[in-house]
């Protein structure tokens, strides 16, 4: 049965600063943090307007247990409502979101990303997935989110996918 | 959520494309240390007494 409906996300704290940090702790008192960090300054040379774009970034702050994190549903609600708190604090901007490749796994955190963002419910954003190749064979996974009323969607979408396509000669 | 996926072509990605992407992970990795390195700090405490309270 699909109970959806009655999980509650977790409680967060937002205490800002350079990277937005808001933090939550979980029933198993393990203590997340998530940052936006401002990154718009990496699309200057792809658009010719500045835009507010951020680096998402979640990583465990706190473990106690010594064990990795177990799979909690109530995370995906929570990082849906961080992500809501956060859009309504700046809507023109932009969130992006890159798989860490550094092990391999990248392909397994783009599944548990796209799982946390399930809950991000609503007809007003759209995520644009993308893969770039690195020379050395690595892959990245990039994620961008982008409220459907921006005023440059149309030009930051395209530019997004754009370089996502391009192969030098 | 509208959802658009481009598709990944084979070979390596344009080398601005690369640069682009090696950026975010720098910026990923110095975040995630940065998480790190501050839960030794008596600020992190400070979070986390916060969050207790709030969890009540």
């Amino acid at each position: 049965m699909d109970n959806r409906n009655s999980i509650e996300p977790y409680k967060t704290l937002f205490s800002g600063g350079r990277d937005n940090l808001s933090s939550f702790e979980t029933s198993n008192s393990i203590v997340y943090e998530v940052k936006f960090k401002s990154t718009s300054y990496i699309f200057d040379n792809y658009l010719d307007f500045p835009i507010d774009a951020f680096e998402f970034t979640i990583s465990v702050a706190y473990n106690p247990t010594d064990k990795n994190p177990p799979l909690d549903p109530k995370i995906p609600f929570t990082i849906a409502s961080i992500f809501t708190d956060f859009f309504q604090r700046i809507p023109e901007q932009v969130v992006v979101y890159i798989c860490d490749s550094s092990d391999a796994r990248q392909s397994a955190r783009k599944r548990k990303f796209d799982q946390w963002i399930e809950f991000f419910k609503g007809t007003e954003f759209t995520k644009v997935n993308s893969t770039i190749n690195d020379i050395d064979g690595r892959v990245y996974h990039n994620t961008l989110i982008i409220r459907r009323n921006n005023l440059h969607y149309k030009e930051i979408t395209e530019a997004f996918i754009r370089l996502a396509e391009e192969q030098d000669k | 959520m509208l959802e658009i996926t481009v598709h990944p072509h084979n070979g390596p990605s344009s080398k601005r494309a690369i640069a682009f992407a090696r950026q975010l992970m720098k910026n990923k990795k110095e975040m995630i240390e940065e998480s790190k390195r501050n839960s030794k700090k008596p600020e992190f405490q400070e979070i986390l007494k916060k969050l207790r309270e709030l969890n009540g």
